[in-house]
C-alpha cells in the first residue's frame, strides 16, 4: 500500500500536527476535570469499581453493544455530573450518590489475557436512565448481571479467581467496603475496613485513596478534630494529591456545619 | 520493574495529549470535559496494572478511543450532535476553543469528520502520534490486518475530503 499520505492531505495533516493548544481553555478544563475526579474516585460504588473494563488488552467492543436496546438511555449523565459538580464543590452532597450515575456502570471487569478474544471484548455501555434516588448498589449489580444486559456481548465472565486475590484486588475490596458504608450513610461501619487496610497495606497502592476516604469518613461522623488532624497529615504526606479538593471539601463541610450549629444557639 | 507513574503527575503531563486526542477523535463541545473525566477515571483505576516497560501514550490512546467511540455512538443515537448547539453550558470551556483555530485546522477537522470512528483512531494514532501500525493494532486491540485496512480506508477518505475542500477553495 501507499506508505505516504497523498498530496492534498499533507497540508491538512500538518495543520493537525502543529495545532496549538489554547492554554487558558486547557487550564480551565483541566481544573474542572481534576475537581470532578477528586470527588468521583472517592465516591465510586463497588459496582462501578468492578465494572471498569480491562485496558488495552481488551478487544474492541462490538458496534452494537453500546447502543442496542438503547431506548431511554441517559446520554446526559456525564452532563448531569458536570452540572452537579459546583454543588459538590459547595459540599452540599457527597460524591457517592453522583457516581451511581456514571455512564459506564453496566460494564463488567474482564480478565486481561486469559479470556478468549470475544470475551475480552470490553463494551462501555450506558445504564438505563433511572431517578437518582431509585438506584442502589444492588440495582447496579443487577444492571451488571449478564441476564439483564441489553446485548449478549455484555454477558462477560467475572474476573478470574486469581485476579480477585491479588493484593490490589484485596486493597480495592477493603476500600469499596468502606465506600459502600459511606454510601449507606453508615460511616462508622466504614472505619473498620479502612483500619484493616491500613494494617495490612501500610504502604499499599491505594494508601492515598484510603487516607482521603478516612477524612471523609471522620467528617461524616462529625469527628471534627480527628478529621482535621488526619487531613493535615494527608496534606503533609500527599502535598500534590488528586484528592486534595475532596479532602478540603470534607473539612469545609464540618466547619460550615459547626457555624450553622453555633448560629442556632 | 519501576513503579507505575503517579496518577497526579500523569494527569498533569498527559491531560493535553488526552484532550487533543479526544478532539481529533471527534469529541467536541462540552463533551470533552465529560469524556476526559471518564478517560482519567479509567486510567486511575488501571494505573497500577500499567506495564511501565511500555510507552504511556498508546495505553492512554486505547482508553481515549474506546470511551470516545461509545460516547459518540450514544450521541449519534440521540441525534445530539446534529440537533443541539454546542457549548451551551455556562462556565464550561468551549472545547472547540481548545485548539487555536486556523482555516487549515478547520478544514483538517472537517476532513477527519468524514472518517468512521474506528478508521479515524487508526489514522490519528499512526499519522499524528506516529505509532507504527503493529503498535496501533495493539493499543486498539484489533488484528493487524484490520488496522492496515482501516488505515487504507482512512487515508483514502481523508484525501478525498481534502481534494473536495481544495476544490471548494478554488471556486470561491
Amino acid at each position: 500500500m501507499n506508505n505516504q499520505p497523498q498530496p492534498n492531505s499533507a497540508a491538512l495533516l500538518s495543520a493537525l500536527r502543529e495545532a496549538q493548544v489554547n492554554s487558558a481553555v486547557e487550564g480551565t478544563l483541566k481544573m474542572r476535570v481534576h475537581s470532578r475526579l477528586s470527588v468521583s474516585i472517592l465516591g465510586l460504588t463497588p459496582a462501578l469499581s468492578a465494572s471498569i473494563p480491562a485496558a488495552s488488552n481488551a478487544l474492541v467492543a462490538s458496534r452494537t453493544s453500546g447502543i442496542s436496546g438503547a431506548k431511554g438511555f441517559a446520554v446526559s449523565k456525564g452532563t448531569l455530573i458536570a452540572w452537579l459538580a459546583p454543588v459538590f464543590a459547595l459540599g452540599v452532597l457527597t460524591g457517592v450518590a453522583v457516581d451511581r450515575w456514571h455512564p459506564y456502570s453496566a460494564v463488567k471487569a474482564l480478565p486481561h489475557s486469559t479470556a478468549p478474544a470475544a470475551q475480552r471484548d470490553a463494551p462501555l455501555s450506558p445504564q438505563p436512565e433511572l431517578p437518582l434516588e431509585a438506584i442502589s448498589p444492588s440495582d447496579l449489580e443487577q444492571i451488571d448481571a449478564p441476564g439483564a444486559a441489553a446485548s449478549p456481548s455484555l454477558a462477560v465472565s467475572a474476573p478470574a479467581a486469581s485476579d480477585a486475590n491479588t493484593s490490589l484486588a484485596i486493597e480495592r475490596r477493603l476500600l469499596d467496603e468502606a465506600r459502600q458504608a459511606l454510601a449507606r450513610g453508615e460511616p462508622q461501619a466504614g472505619l473498620g475496613p479502612l483500619d484493616r487496610h491500613a494494617k495490612r497495606f501500610p504502604k499499599g497502592v491505594l494508601t492515598e485513596e484510603r487516607e482521603a476516604l478516612a477524612v471523609r469518613m471522620l467528617a461524616a461522623l462529625g469527628q471534627s478534630d480527628a478529621a482535621t488532624a488526619r487531613a493535615e497529615n494527608f496534606h503533609r504526606r500527599f502535598p500534590n494529591s488528586l484528592f486534595t479538593p475532596a479532602v478540603d471539601n470534607a473539612i469545609a463541610t464540618i466547619s460550615r456545619r459547626n457555624v450553622a450549629g453555633e448560629s442556632k444557639l | 520493574m519501576s513503579p507505575p507513574p503517579q496518577f497526579r503527575e500523569l494527569f498533569e503531563s498527559e491531560f493535553g495529549y488526552v484532550t487533543r486526542t479526544l478532539r481529533y477523535l471527534g469529541v467536541r463541545g462540552h463533551e470533552i470535559e465529560d469524556v476526559a473525566h471518564d478517560v482519567f477515571l479509567h486510567v486511575y483505576r488501571h494505573l497500577p496494572e500499567f506495564d511501565t516497560a511500555r510507552p504511556i501514550k498508546p495505553w492512554l490512546f486505547g482508553f481515549a478511543y474506546r470511551i470516545a467511540r461509545d460516547f459518540r455512538a450514544l450521541a449519534r443515537h440521540r441525534h445530539e450532535t446534529a440537533c443541539e448547539p454546542q457549548n451551551l453550558r455556562d462556565g464550561a470551556p468551549l472545547a472547540d476553543d481548545l485548539l487555536v483555530q486556523s482555516e487549515a485546522l478547520e478544514q483538517a477537522l472537517k476532513a477527519l469528520d468524514t472518517l468512521e470512528t474506528d478508521e479515524r483512531a487508526v489514522f490519528i494514532a499512526h499519522e499524528l502520534d506516529e505509532l507504527p501500525i503493529p503498535d496501533v493494532a495493539e493499543a486498539l486491540a484489533i488484528p493487524l490486518n484490520t488496522a492496515y485496512s482501516r488505515l487504507r480506508r482512512a487515508r483514502s477518505k481523508f484525501e478525498a475530503a481534502a481534494r473536495r475542500l481544495v476544490a471548494q477553495e478554488r471556486t470561491r
